[in-house]
């Protein structure tokens, strides 16, 4: 891996930390997407999944109201794509 | 074949749907309710997060994430666009109300509570100026600004502990994972 590619990686790493963080402003916005043509494979929501590790850390569960289950359920049958014969 | 539960999901499974409500229900209300104040607002932001899991079921991938982690980054991102819509700060203290709890549920939530150890720890391996920035930042919902206004650091230096934060966080999430699959294959 060269010096190059890792300047690359490393700064992509550092715009989706900030897009995951504070959000990006429009010059950052730009640079992301200058980077992302040179690195396109790259997983955009590695640090969306580290933001969530912060948010989990913090939670304390509560059981889901049976109401809340049965509306999110009859929700969930309108969605589902029926299953491949 | 699909495996996880959010496979069958992808795969139109009903049962999985009922499954994973029963699982991470209670996480997604729990997320919910601290973005939510609001009782009614936390309902309809459930049913919109489990909306989006269903349709992003067969994106998830068990060799880069866990499905809790998963399930809380879409819920995350779902409640953020709603937090936005309502321009309100999201209250992160939990709201105890204690319905009864099934032994089923109890024991399925149970694996969630490991992921929110896991969390934890993994929380505990940062720096405490990239701990405290990322808790300012994405559990009490203070912009960058407002955390250098709160914290006495430079606005870029705000940037930098969060940005450091994540990296940190991403590297441990790969090893942890890593050391799940070489269990896993043994």
């Amino acid at each position: 891996m060269t010096d190059r590619w890792q300047t690359t990686e490393r700064r992509l790493l550092e715009l989706l930390a900030d897009r995951a963080v504070f959000g990006m402003e429009g010059r950052e916005r730009l640079e992301f997407a200058e980077l992302l043509e040179i690195m396109p494979h790259a997983d955009t929501e590695c640090m969306e999944r580290a933001a969530a590790v912060v948010l989990l850390a913090r939670t304390e569960l509560e059981p889901l109201p049976a109401g809340v289950a049965d509306r999110v359920r009859a929700a969930a049958l309108r969605h589902l794509r029926p299953p491949s014969q | 074949m699909p495996s996880t539960l959010l496979e069958k999901v992808a795969g139109g499974d009903a049962a999985a749907v009922d499954e994973c409500l029963g699982k991470y229900g209670g996480l997604v209300w729990s997320l919910a309710r601290r973005f939510c104040p609001r009782h009614e607002d936390a309902e309809d932001a459930v049913q919109e997060v489990f909306i989006e899991i269903w349709r992003n079921a067969g994106r998830f991938d068990a060799q880069i994430a866990s499905e809790a982690t998963y399930i809380t980054m879409i819920a995350r991102r779902r409640l953020i666009d709603r937090f936005r819509r309502r321009k309100r700060a999201p209250d992160t203290t939990p709201i105890y109300e204690d319905p009864a709890t099934s032994r089923a549920e109890h024991v399925e939530q149970m694996e969630v509570s490991d992921e929110v150890a896991r969390a934890r720890r993994f929380m505990q391996e940062l720096r405490p100026q990239e701990r405290d920035v990322l808790e300012l930042s994405i559990n009490h919902g203070l912009s960058q600004t407002e955390i250098a206004e709160a914290t006495n650091l430079p606005l870029g230096t705000v940037k930098t502990h969060a940005r450091r934060g994540l990296i940190r966080l991403r590297e441990l999430m790969g090893v942890d994972n890593a050391d799940e699959l070489k269990e896993g294959s043994r």
